[in-house]
């Protein structure tokens, strides 16, 4: 390209001959006040192995290969567009839908069942505070996410409907809003969970820090049913946590009581409460880095309401507040995007981990108890600038705190910690340990060019997975080691799986 | 075990073939090089300030254009930032050009960059602009374009979205000189195959 040198001249040329020139008028239509945008992945997965097409579990082996089609659609209107040259108020309307169903390619078959409108908000600026936009209607929000697992520690309002104001200019970025959480926390079964937070974020060039959370108050309504209650038996002793765990607290209860009939529990109210502090920090443009997120988390998540149980036809609803109270989890995952062999090769490297525990629970291995990590390494390496390679890696355990929880052989039901049988079933399996290693690699096409996350992204894979678990894959075998079994088991460690998909946002 | 690894082969082997079958696209192309005179420049939705484009981003269209056997020349962009500003439609910055280049084959490409929201982990923008091509004879062509840039990073602003669509809106721009070219008198051109 060459750079004209005489700008001087020029400069003086365009202000002396603006006059002179003539143009046929050219009419210059007003821009569309409706737009859309989205995403989609889709996918075919035939799984010869028994499998239901994804490589393992879930996404701490990295998203890729173990996601299955999702499609989400996000339209815009600008009610009242924003003008240039004047600081004028403006006014959009947002509306998101979402779901992971697509026809042929899953057992929904594209219900619009699994859908669902998950965003709907109206923003508006330059109303009340300049350079400030306040929104209504759900308020979703997070630093950035960890794009290899497709998670985001450091999220707020992602369950809240509420009003929401944000401030933002070069140095920094304010955010605050109050809602209610009580919707998603609590479905059906809804009373108001009032909620109230914000972030922070420092903005330093190379450099970018942030710091967050929110608050979550579930006030005490007496008479309300689906308020919080804790239950109290007639002694005035609390439900035993055992029992709880077992379902086992009316058949227990008439057991001792076998003259009784009715309700043996009182509901007593109270209030709950819950929190989420998230933490960002952000570095990069530096050497190879393009750049570097570290995310945070510490939660304590909302407690439950209750539980039913049914005996002899009757149900007996048990309140469990106090019981369900102290369960937190720790997140933290970082993500780092390295410019290896500019035009040639790019990584981005993941790691992610997270301490899950119940300090009423310490009795049971289950999701809440347990300690994962995870390592995800994608290369991309460039034969053209549409033509590419790509190779991820992953390595991840995830260990219970309380006990055995996976299988690792096929008969294994008849092991348990210490070599002891536990048939009534507070451990499962024989092991506390999972350790999956996962693999994939395979050509890509990408229409917009170079980069491990430029969309679209026609991909031909081969995916391998080890597991210390037996059959670490949703899958269709029979597990029963009943003698009337007539598939029988089957002992697998390795799974692999081909695909032909495409991911794209638009 | 074997039969699985001979389709894994049949596969790896059809993908390299498919990717050997990828070939360059054909283009109108002027018989002799032909200067055109090129102004980028890039606006914002919410503020009336006219910037200069990255450098790669014009170069990319630069690059498409060549293909055409045309030469880009690029005048400052700071020589017509100021004018612009105040000057909105495109019949108004066609007179500031062309008034400092008469005669000559021009076109300016103006994009508009606008953040759009957060998108299933991706931070959207929307890019629209549209190209016009000019005649020596004062003769246009304007084509719109529409792309959207999906960056990884909150600290990202409209340059990186600009980076992230500047093949397909090359390839656009690229488009729209064939659709110019092959309506053009003043030169002679040479039609693809």
């Amino acid at each position: 390209m060459q750079r004209h040198p005489k700008s001087t001249c020029i400069a003086m040329a365009v202000l002396l001959g603006l006059s002179l020139t003539t143009m046929p008028a050219q009419a210059d239509p007003e821009p569309s006040r409706f737009s859309a945008g989205g995403y989609m992945r889709i996918m075919a997965r035939p799984d010869l192995q028994g499998g239901n097409g994804r490589l393992g579990f879930w996404n701490l082996y990295g998203r890729l290969l173990n996601e299955g089609p999702y499609a989400a659609l996000e339209l815009r209107y600008d009610l009242l567009p924003q003008d240039p040259l004047a600081n004028t108020p403006w006014t959009s309307i947002h509306a998101k839908i979402e779901g992971g169903s697509v026809m042929n390619a899953d057992s929904g078959m594209g219900s619009l069942g699994d859908f669902r409108l998950s965003q709907l908000y109206a923003q508006t600026g330059n109303v009340l505070i300049e350079d400030v936009t306040w929104q209504i209607g759900t308020l979703d929000s997070y630093f950035g996410d960890l794009g290899l697992y497709d998670f985001r520690p450091a999220q707020v309002f992602n369950d809240t409907v509420g009003v929401s104001g944000r401030y933002q200019s070069q140095w920094v970025d304010l955010l605050f809003g109050v809602g209610d959480a009580g919707w998603h926390l609590k479905g059906e079964e809804y009373t108001p969970v009032l909620t109230f937070g914000g972030t922070a974020k420092l903005k330093l060039g190379k450099v970018e820090v942030g710091v967050g959370g929110q608050f979550y108050y579930e006030p005490e309504v007496e008479g309300n049913r689906f308020a919080p209650h804790n239950s109290v038996l007639e002694d005035g002793q609390g439900i035993d946590y055992e029992q709880y765990l077992r379902k086992e607290i009316t058949r227990r209860w008439f057991e001792e009581n076998p003259m009784r009939t009715g309700p043996f529990t009182e509901p007593f109210p109270t209030s709950a409460t819950s929190f989420r502090a998230i933490g960002y920090l952000g570095f990069g443009q530096m050497g190879p880095l393009i750049w570097n997120n570290l995310f945070a988390n510490f939660l304590q998540k909302h407690p439950k309401s209750s539980v039913t149980e049914t005996w002899e036809g009757e149900d007996y609803v048990f309140y469990v507040e106090d019981l369900t109270d102290e369960r937190f989890e720790i997140n933290v995952g970082n993500e780092m995007q390295l410019r290896l062999w500019p035009g040639r090769l790019d990584l981005t490297w993941s790691a992610y981990l997270g301490y899950h525990w119940d300090n009423d629970n310490s009795i049971m291995s289950n999701d809440e108890n347990r300690q994962v990590m995870s390592t995800v390494a994608r290369f991309q390496g460039y034969l053209t600038e549409k033509t590419h390679i790509l190779l991820e890696s992953s390595l991840a355990q995830e260990k219970s705190l309380n006990g055995n929880i996976y299988r690792s052989s096929a008969d294994s039901v008849f092991q348990s910690t210490d070599g002891r049988n536990d048939a009534r079933g507070l451990e499962f399996g024989d092991s506390d340990t999972r350790t999956t290693f996962q693999f994939k690699v395979g050509p890509v096409l990408q229409p917009l060019g170079m980069g491990i996350f430029t969309r679209p992204s026609f991909r031909l894979l081969y995916g391998g997975q080890y597991s210390t678990q037996n059959n670490a894959f949703g899958n269709g075998f029979v597990e029963s080691l009943d003698d009337f079994n007539a598939f029988g088991t089957k002992e697998s460690h390795w799974h692999h799986v081909v695909s032909a998909e495409v991911e794209t946002w638009f | 075990m074997v039969l699985r690894r001979t389709f894994f082969c049949l596969l790896m082997t059809l993908s390299l073939t498919l990717l050997g079958c990828i070939g360059a696209q054909q283009a109108v192309r002027t018989k002799v090089q032909t200067p055109l005179v090129s102004v980028f420049v890039m606006q914002f939705p919410d503020r009336g300030e006219v910037e200069a484009v990255p450098v790669e981003y014009s170069e990319k269209i630069a690059g498409e254009l060549r293909r055409r056997n045309l030469l880009v020349q690029e005048p400052p962009a700071e020589a017509f930032l100021e004018a612009f500003r105040s000057r909105r439609s495109i019949d108004q910055r066609l007179k500031v050009i062309q008034a400092a280049h008469p005669g000559l084959f021009l076109m300016l490409v103006e994009s508009e960059v606008r953040f759009y929201s957060f998108l299933s982990g991706k931070f959207r923008w929307n890019v629209t602009g549209r190209v016009t091509f000019v005649q020596p004879d004062g003769t246009s062509q304007t084509s719109p374009f529409e792309l959207a840039a999906f960056l990884d990073f909150d600290h990202q602003n409209e340059a990186d979205a600009l980076r992230y669509v500047e093949l397909a809106v090359a390839e656009r721009i690229g488009q729209a000189a064939d659709r110019f070219l092959a309506g053009v008198d003043s030169v002679e051109v040479v039609l693809p195959n």
